[in-house]
């Protein structure tokens, strides 16, 4: 079976999505092939699920090893999918067991090919991994497989899953439009979207898809390389030795750059998707035009936003408001739920220590809002509720908003390029 | 005057889009020369 996928990808010359020209030459073909099929065929389904192999096996650091353990995942995932959504499983504790054992498997994996103390701690040989294999192996785009795997077994727990089918689930799981940074998409969202769905033709998709293609490529050949030479990790001065207003003018441009960069990289999967037939949810919305840091996280990542506002925000919710001594206290409720919600996006973030301070960093700046909010509202004085309502009220918030975010960047850096920094700064 | 506010507000999309397929051409052209060097990888790529 590996030698069958080895030999596959001899011979697909690899290509960084959406960065490379092949990357367009094999999406073009595809696009071609998969719509001249009607809509609801079932062989436009198992040439989808080809393709999309195909497109992962083209990545140049994905090897049929990393190909092997995604089936194997979907299988897993899909199965238990499969017992939580029928009648197999009848009584409660069996479901929840089943739920609880799927969901703390897919984060093994997660945790395995994620974080390089886990990875060596469970993988002694790494030569399976074929070439190049010898130091930590990282599983592209696991961090977004394995959260639309647990969406899937909680969905199928809720019983909220529709049109339960093997193939189109590994085609939702390996869609290489998302597959490497999503965004994060809903099944039944996937498909309740999907030209399949829609009935809809190429021309109907064309022009939306080209445009958001144009956009994203825009934002990425042109922003992105304008923005990166100015921003602080690519200044050749020692951070110890520039100006404060460099430093400034770094992390701005750092924070845009960032913006652009990933919202580019979104319009390009979704216009994508959308020339494929399927509607992908939206990441970014002028996050950078909000008055605070609450309201830039609403807009910023919304896939991931969502998701851990649906899967974990929400359930730490629920579990403290039954809890005694919180019962009384919603803003503490709220502020933990927050914090620990922020303190989990670090850690998804990556295993360095600067990822956990930077959630941290955000879930204590939103919290803050929450407070504040409440003394908001209890404000009565006219003068204070006009400017509330002003338009100079919005800026400042807006002007606040991005430097706490820029600043947030910091933390992205070693520690002691962060406590050079801080130190030049305050 | 109010003219030419309408057709360019009626012709926004295709404005905005020419502007962004010339730079791009432009970027790409220049890339191909040597002078931009290469494109930045995606940040969240390895996320």
């Amino acid at each position: 079976m590996l030698e069958f996928f080895s030999k596959i990808t001899r011979h697909v010359p690899s290509t960084e999505f959406y960065s490379d020209l092949p990357f367009w030459g094999y999406f073009i073909a595809i696009v071609i092939a998969v719509r001249a099929l009607p809509p609801r065929n079932s062989i436009r389904t198992i040439l989808f699920l080809g393709a999309n192999v195909l497109m992962l096996m083209a990545l140049p650091r994905f090897s049929p090893t990393a190909l092997l353990i995604y089936v194997g995942l979907a299988v897993f995932t899909y199965a238990l999918g499969y017992l939580l959504s029928g009648d197999t499983v009848k009584t409660k504790r069996g479901r929840i067991a089943c739920a609880v054992v799927g969901i703390v498997a897919v984060l093994f994996v997660l945790a395995v090919f994620k974080y390089r103390l886990v990875q060596e701690l469970v993988i002694k040989d790494r030569s399976i991994f074929g070439r190049g294999a010898a130091n930590f192996i990282f599983l592209i785009g696991i961090s977004y497989s394995s959260f639309k795997a647990i969406h899937f077994i909680i969905e199928s727990y809720k019983k909220s899953i529709k049109d339960l089918h093997f193939l189109d689930f590994l085609n939702y799981l390996l869609f290489f439009p998302s597959f490497v940074s999503g965004p994060i998409n809903r099944y039944n969202d996937f498909y309740e979207n999907s030209a399949r769905a829609r009935g809809s033709r190429l021309r109907d998709d064309f022009i939306p898809g080209l445009e958001r293609i144009v956009h994203g490529l825009f934002k990425k050949f042109v922003i992105t390389v304008i923005l990166l030479p100015h921003t602080l990790v690519h200044m050749k001065t020692p951070v110890d030795h520039l100006p404060t207003w460099q430093i400034f003018l770094g992390l701005y441009t750092y924070a845009l750059y960032f913006y652009f960069d990933f919202s580019g990289y979104t319009d390009l999967a979704i216009g994508s998707a959308r020339l494929l037939g399927f509607n992908l949810p939206e990441n970014f919305n002028l996050p950078f035009l909000k008055k605070n840091i609450q309201q830039l996280w609403a807009n910023w990542h919304m896939s991931l936003t969502g998701w851990l506002t649906d899967y974990v925000y929400w359930p730490l919710v629920r579990k403290m408001r039954n809890m005694e001594m919180l019962r009384q206290h919603p803003l503490v409720i709220s502020n933990l739920a927050i914090i620990i919600t922020f303190f989990l996006c670090g850690a998804w973030h990556g295993e360095r220590v600067n990822f956990i301070v930077w959630g941290l960093y955000h879930g204590v700046g939103i919290a803050a809002v929450n407070i504040y909010q409440k003394w908001k509202r209890r404000m009565r004085h006219p003068m204070v509720l006009k400017y509330f309502g002003s338009r100079l009220s919005y800026c400042v918030g807006v002007v606040l908003t991005f430097n706490f975010f820029a600043l947030g960047l910091l933390f992205f850096f070693d520690a002691h390029e962060v406590a050079s920094v801080l130190g030049r700064l305050f | 005057m109010k003219s030419i506010y309408e057709t360019l507000k009626q012709h926004s999309r295709l404005i905005l889009l020419t502007f962004e397929v010339f730079w791009i051409v432009i970027f790409l052209l220049d890339r191909l020369g040597g002078g931009a060097g290469g494109v930045p990888t995606f940040v969240y790529v390895n996320f």
